[in-house]
């Protein structure tokens, strides 16, 4: 049972446990963290790879390991080397391969990167190399990762500066859960020093890892005398800033920082602290074995990945460095009939009466699992079967170790599912849903992930398997439902909308649905029942746009006037993205509400018309006119200059530089103007506002509604200048 | 030179065994590679093993060009996606899973080495042990081995070395056009003399439906046959 484990740079790793009053510090000298060599890339991916790779028989190592055997014994990087026989791929045996025990952590990945320049670029295939250092720690030392809440809770400890704030200056702005921490720059360190000893927490949330370094210069900067965050003196930079891409979106990975004996959770880098809170990432640490501080900074895929690295060690295989697995060579034929992804009807465009939503639960883990699909069981090569719908690939009798690793997490999702159904306390419950929320997003990521080029364990061949069968299973529901006397209006990957088929008698849905279950063996659920569903074309287009849809839940009562609640269910329309100003999002909201009262385009025009006279006259705050585009590179890369750069550059005038990935905020003042001055940013305070493009803004989120009923951009402006013109009529006094 | 309208010259180089790096105008996209692979599965009797690292395996373009669907299960495709996975695929072309080819292809064979996870010296030796790696499949099965690049520069020389034949597809007025250096070789591939351009799919599939029924008429359905008028 861990809380967290500190590398010393002697080599010493530091072990902290939780205890009755506070932490038990145990030192565990002399640690060696382990990374194997195996065969050449050619006798397990290359000329002797495929389905199951054939490399030569051998007793001992290879001569090409002897080889590295001997160059390797006796550097300062390598405490220990043996033969050991373990598995390398999950289609091979165990193999004699070498074992190298390093003499520290930061030796692993320099003992990997001169096994790489030794010999031929090829000749050896390295493993667990690139695994983050305290989950190694607990694999390798059989360690829990979990820090054990019933010895006593975790106590934490919350400092935050305002996002756009740095340097020193900034610290005048700290908080400490939520109250100021003091009017100078010395006044909130001293608080800082206070709050940490009186409470001794356990996990320290920072708004940005920045404050950790920051802190400890002020200290010094200002003379407090024994400044410390952690346990023991001092902190630690982890790794560095950095940008990258992933499915084609850059995104920004801020410096990391560590301090000892405590876990430091970084908001503006963590997924699963904000999806799940504390005691969501506590019960993922408990499932995935990733320690706590890990947990926070990972992405969806490191902790999946910590799951099958967890399953493979329960088959003794070894985690490859570098991904040399290919896909097998398939006829051009099957790839073009997987490469189909997955399966849309296009949606009925307009609005439909009595429409029912029915969903898979859990599509794609449930074909996973019902379907053993994993990395070594497709296309296995030693079953002749034509087991993928479409593709004839066979999948193994063997039980995949994927299936085994998605089980556990499917059956406790939907177990808590049920308690949530039965529970009755508020606390009890938003518990349950983090839990559930941090789990949904584990499952939602699998399929994808196996697509993955990166992915340790992931194979392309999966995801088309997956993609084949979620298509079949997709069609034969529609065939049912149709046969059933239902229309169907839309489906896409797991959901189907139907609505009764005209001059047709209907059989229930609750029978079709069970018997559609129990044919696929994947629930099918009835998930809402809706008055009416609107289905909005694609801009400029008369077809279907696939996910921009909107519809009264029924029996789901609106809260007050002017608001949605859950009563209707709004998918890609402008309400749902992160960048509409909430002004935008009122306006659209507000005629959704009058398009479920009335179902009259007219009325949502003049929903929109009182609201473009508040915009005009100069009543909306400029709060609730703040755009939030995610920077997607920096401001000297844009080729255009579009109102983000400007934001951007203005930015960087006040001394704040955003990195791709992150998020700029901004109010548009002049879209037509020069420069930085089109835009302020939020805490400059602004009063003024562009009325013409919030117009515009205002004008599109309102097509996105009527568009459904056929009006189009120019049918809402004709509108408002008629609804104008007969406004000014009326304050005449008319005719 | 047959210049009937029923009967018009359609051509395409004819590839000698061994490496032929094709270089091809970025407006003409990889479709001259698909035609040339194509042409040598009409002559062959084989298949054709395309390892891709380019991103260019888009079958939606494959089966559109196929005179018949047939076609598509003689071409044997692999992605690299990372460049080890390519390194891996372009050994295995020399194992016993490829069986009588009559072509290799090797899209953006540099560009994966690239990537900026792959150290440069590393990158460099992994590129080398590729084209050698190519160069192998093309002496063992005595074959064509199409290879194609994503950048002219220093980091590709080493395929220009390797290459017995560097071939230039460029975008004339009269058509596609293939040339090589010492001018033994210049293809336009079909003369639209009238200087009206089709669109570039139909123009290709005009093409390759000539030149199939030419090698291969038993295997080109009726409704596919040529209908250069």
């Amino acid at each position: 049972m861990v809380l967290t484990v500190d590398f010393r740079s002697s080599g010493d790793v530091v072990h902290w446990a939780l205890t009755d009053d506070g932490v038990a510090r145990t030192v565990h000298e002399g640690y060696t963290p382990t990374l194997f060599v195996g065969d050449t890339v050619r006798n397990l991916y290359g000329r002797r790879g495929g389905s199951t790779p054939t490399p030569p028989d051998r007793d001992g190592l290879s001569d090409s390991l002897l080889e590295l055997r001997t160059v390797l014994s006796g550097q300062d990087a390598v405490a220990d080397i043996q033969c050991e026989s373990h598995r390398q791929t999950f289609r091979t045996d165990p193999r004699p391969i070498l074992r190298i025990d390093a003499a520290s952590i930061d030796a692993v990945r320099r003992i990997a990167q001169r096994i790489q320049q030794f010999n031929h670029p090829a000749e050896y295939t390295c493993y667990n190399v690139d695994i983050t250092r305290q989950f190694r720690y607990c694999l390798e030392t059989d360690t829990s990762a979990n820090p054990d809440q019933s010895v006593r809770s975790l106590r934490s400890l919350t400092l935050s500066i305002p996002a756009h704030k740095s340097g020193h200056a900034s610290l005048t702005h700290l908080t400490i859960d939520g109250d100021a921490a003091g009017p100078t720059p010395e006044a909130a360190v001293n608080a800082v020093d206070r709050s940490v000893r009186e409470r001794d927490p356990d996990v320290i949330v920072v708004s940005t890892a920045d404050l950790i370094p920051l802190l400890f210069e002020a200290a010094d900067t200002h003379d407090v005398p024994h400044f410390e965050l952690g346990r023991a003196s001092g902190y630690t930079k982890l790794a560095g800033e950095s940008t990258y891409t992933s499915y084609g979106q850059v995104g920004h990975s801020p410096a990391r920082y560590t301090v000892p004996g405590r876990v430091v959770i970084d908001e503006s880098n963590t997924f699963f602290y904000h999806e799940a809170g504390l005691a969501g990432c506590l019960d993922l640490v408990d499932r995935a074995g990733l320690p706590l501080e890990e947990l926070g900074w990972a992405s969806i895929g490191r902790v999946l990945t910590a799951l099958q690295i967890r399953a493979a060690r329960d088959r003794d295989v070894l985690v490859p460095w570098q991904a040399w697995r290919p896909e097998l060579f398939k006829p051009a034929a099957t790839l073009d009939a997987a490469d189909r992804g997955g399966t849309t009807f296009a949606p009925a465009v307009g609005v439909h009466e009595d429409v029912h939503e029915l969903d898979f639960a859990s599509l794609y883990p449930n074909i996973i699992r019902t379907r053993n699909i994993s990395p070594e069981t497709v296309r296995c090569g030693c079953c002749d079967s034509d087991d993928v719908p479409d593709l004839g690939y066979s999948i193994c009798e063997t039980d995949g170790y994927l299936p085994t690793v998605l089980g556990p997490l499917i059956d406790a999702r939907s177990s808590i599912k049920d308690q949530i159904e039965e529970t009755t306390d508020n606390a009890e419950r938003e518990r349950l849903e983090s839990d559930s929320s941090a789990i949904k997003w584990i499952l939602v990521s699998c399929f994808g992930y196996q697509g993955f080029s990166n992915a340790k364990f992931g194979r392309i061949e999966c995801h088309e398997a997956i993609n084949a069968f979620a298509r079949e299973i997709l069609l034969d529901a529609k065939t049912a439902l149709e046969d059933a006397g239902w229309r169907v209006l839309h489906g896409i990957v797991d959901s189907i909308w139907v609505t009764p088929a005209s001059d047709r008698d209907q059989r229930s849905l609750a029978t079709v649905a069970a018997e559609v279950s129990d044919e696929v063996g994947i629930t099918l659920e009835h998930e809402s029942e809706f008055d009416w569903v609107a289905f909005c074309p694609m801009r400029n287009s008369e077809s279907g746009a696939l996910t921009r849809y909107f519809g009264k839940r029924r029996h789901e009562d609106r809260p007050s006037a002017g608001e949605v609640g859950d009563a209707i269910k709004t998918r890609g329309i402008e309400a749902r993205q992160r960048s509409t100003p909430p002004w935008v999002t009122t306006v659209q909201e507000d005629a959704l509400c009058v398009f479920d009262e009335t179902r009259s385009p007219d009325a949502v025009c003049d929903v929109l018309h009182r609201h473009l006279t508040a915009l005009r006259r100069g009543d909306v705050a400029t709060d609730d006119l703040v755009v939030a585009n995610r920077v997607s590179k920096r401001a000297d890369a844009y080729t255009q200059e579009t109102l983000i750069v400007a934001a951007l550059r203005r930015a960087q005038h006040h001394g704040t530089s955003l990195a791709p990935g992150q998020t700029i905020r901004y109010v548009v003042v002049s879209a037509d103007g020069h420069g930085i001055d089109r835009v302020r940013l939020p805490f400059e305070e602004t009063q003024s506002y562009d009325v013409d493009w919030y117009e515009d803004a205002a004008i599109r989120a309102i097509e996105s509604i009527v568009s459904c009923v056929g009006w189009e951009n120019e049918d809402i402006r004709q509108y408002l200048a008629d609804t104008t013109e007969t406004t000014l009529e009326s304050y005449l006094g008319g005719e | 030179m047959n210049t009937s309208r029923q009967q018009p010259r359609v051509e395409l180089p004819e590839l000698d065994a061994g490496l032929t790096l094709v270089d091809i105008d970025s407006d003409l996209g990889v479709t001259p590679v698909q035609s040339l692979l194509f042409d040598c599965v009409f002559a062959g009797t084989g298949g054709a093993y395309w390892v891709d690292a380019a991103g260019t395996v888009q079958t939606t373009r494959l089966r559109e060009l196929a005179p018949d669907r047939r076609y598509l299960d003689r071409i044997h495709v692999a992605r690299g996606f990372t460049a080890y996975q390519q390194t891996s695929l372009l050994d295995r072309l020399a194992g016993e899973h490829v069986t009588n080819p009559s072509v290799v292809v090797a899209t953006g064979i540099d560009r994966l080495y690239r990537d900026s996870d792959v150290s440069t010296p590393h990158a460099q030796e992994l590129l080398v042990r590729s084209i050698a790696a190519l160069a192998r499949v093309g002496r063992v099965h005595d074959v064509p081995v199409i290879v194609t690049r994503s950048r002219d520069d220093e980091f590709t020389e080493p395929v220009v070395n390797a290459a017995k034949t560097q071939l230039h597809c460029r975008d004339t007025q009269f058509g596609p056009r293939f040339t090589d250096a010492a001018g033994d070789v210049d293809a336009l591939v079909y003369h639209l003399a009238d200087g009206w351009v089709q669109t570039t799919l139909a123009y290709w599939q005009e093409v390759l439906a000539h030149r199939a029924q030419m090698h291969d008429a038993p295997v080109v359905s009726e409704e596919t046959a040529p209908q250069i008028s």
